[in-house]
């Protein structure tokens, strides 16, 4: 599989949204936008955005209520706040064990449509995996391929 | 979610982040083999690769057992399968929410035009793309009514 990712763990997800990129970008460090779809379960509340200073070195923190009346927390810290056009920060739920990852979210606006497409990925960041082991990656991606395709 | 210790994931990735290490467990993923066996394509001493071994066992990645003379190891592919679950979850999960920020979207177009895509008018001045400035709502409202 072939990715510059320098984590052995990582997600990549791609789409394109009709809306120019300062809306879109907003709607992702607007506390009052982000109430309305970040992290908010189908069918359930907005959710709670306690805090969400976006600029690097702050911090978010969400509240999320799922259909069902259950509440799950979340936090982060912002590591990159460039409008319109790229964001990092830390994700954290607090009810799993999984530790810091990181979020890049990169906004391109596509042309004269007017269109953003963004590119997110989402980085799985163990202390001993960023140690500097840069290459090879993919190797290990295949094998972790092959291994669960022959064990599931 | 399944719950797993972050030193037992740092033990995965620490052990998956060596090359010889990862060469080991793809042959490993073709079945049991012996160390000696395991030795021979990288050209190592028993010592070094049972070193490695050792590094995986810790991890959780590789099971060995002594048969007579011979040291048999195999692959325990748990520990990858909990980074295999990571990954299911949240390819899931940001797929979701890029489906409530579309429907989020399409919602703030309902009320305000600045939310919709403008096209350039044809025989409208053209501006740079990447270094337009952020304009506010309503300079836009007003430009558009």
């Amino acid at each position: 599989m072939a990715t510059s990712s320098a984590s052995p763990v990582a997600v990549q997800v791609k789409r394109t949204f009709a809306a120019p990129r300062e809306r879109v970008f907003d709607a992702w460090v607007n506390p009052k936008l982000m109430a309305l779809w970040f992290t908010r379960c189908k069918n359930a509340p907005p959710v709670e955005v306690v805090e969400a200073n976006a600029r690097a070195g702050g911090k978010y923190r969400v509240v999320v209520t799922d259909d069902k009346g259950k509440v799950y927390r979340g936090h982060g810290t912002y590591r990159e706040v460039k409008r319109p056009e790229k964001l990092v920060f830390t994700w954290n739920w607090d009810h799993d064990d999984y530790g810091d990852s990181v979020v890049t979210v990169d906004f391109r606006a596509m042309g004269e449509s007017n269109f953003t497409e963004i590119a997110l990925t989402h980085e799985m960041l163990p202390a001993r995996a960023i140690e500097d082991h840069r290459k090879g990656w993919e190797e290990c991606y295949d094998m972790l391929e092959r291994t669960l395709a022959e064990s599931i | 979610m399944v719950q797993y210790s972050q030193a037992a994931l740092d033990d995965v990735f620490g052990a998956l982040a060596d090359p010889t290490r990862r060469a080991i467990l793809a042959r490993l993923a073709s079945g049991q083999t012996s160390l000696m066996e395991l030795a021979q394509p990288h050209k190592m001493s028993l010592v070094a690769v049972q070193k490695h071994v050792r590094v995986l066992e810790r991890a959780g990645l590789v099971e060995t057992e002594k048969e007579g003379r011979v040291r048999r190891c195999t692959l325990q592919p748990k520990p990858l399968r909990t980074a295999a679950e990571w990954i299911d979850f949240y390819q899931k999960f940001w797929e979701d929410q890029f489906d409530a920020l579309e429907q989020f979207i399409g919602e703030m177009q309902k009320e305000d035009p600045a939310w919709r895509p403008q096209p350039a008018r044809p025989g409208s001045p053209s501006k740079p793309k990447e270094h337009a400035k952020p304009r506010n709502n309503s300079e836009q409202l007003k430009r558009r009514n």
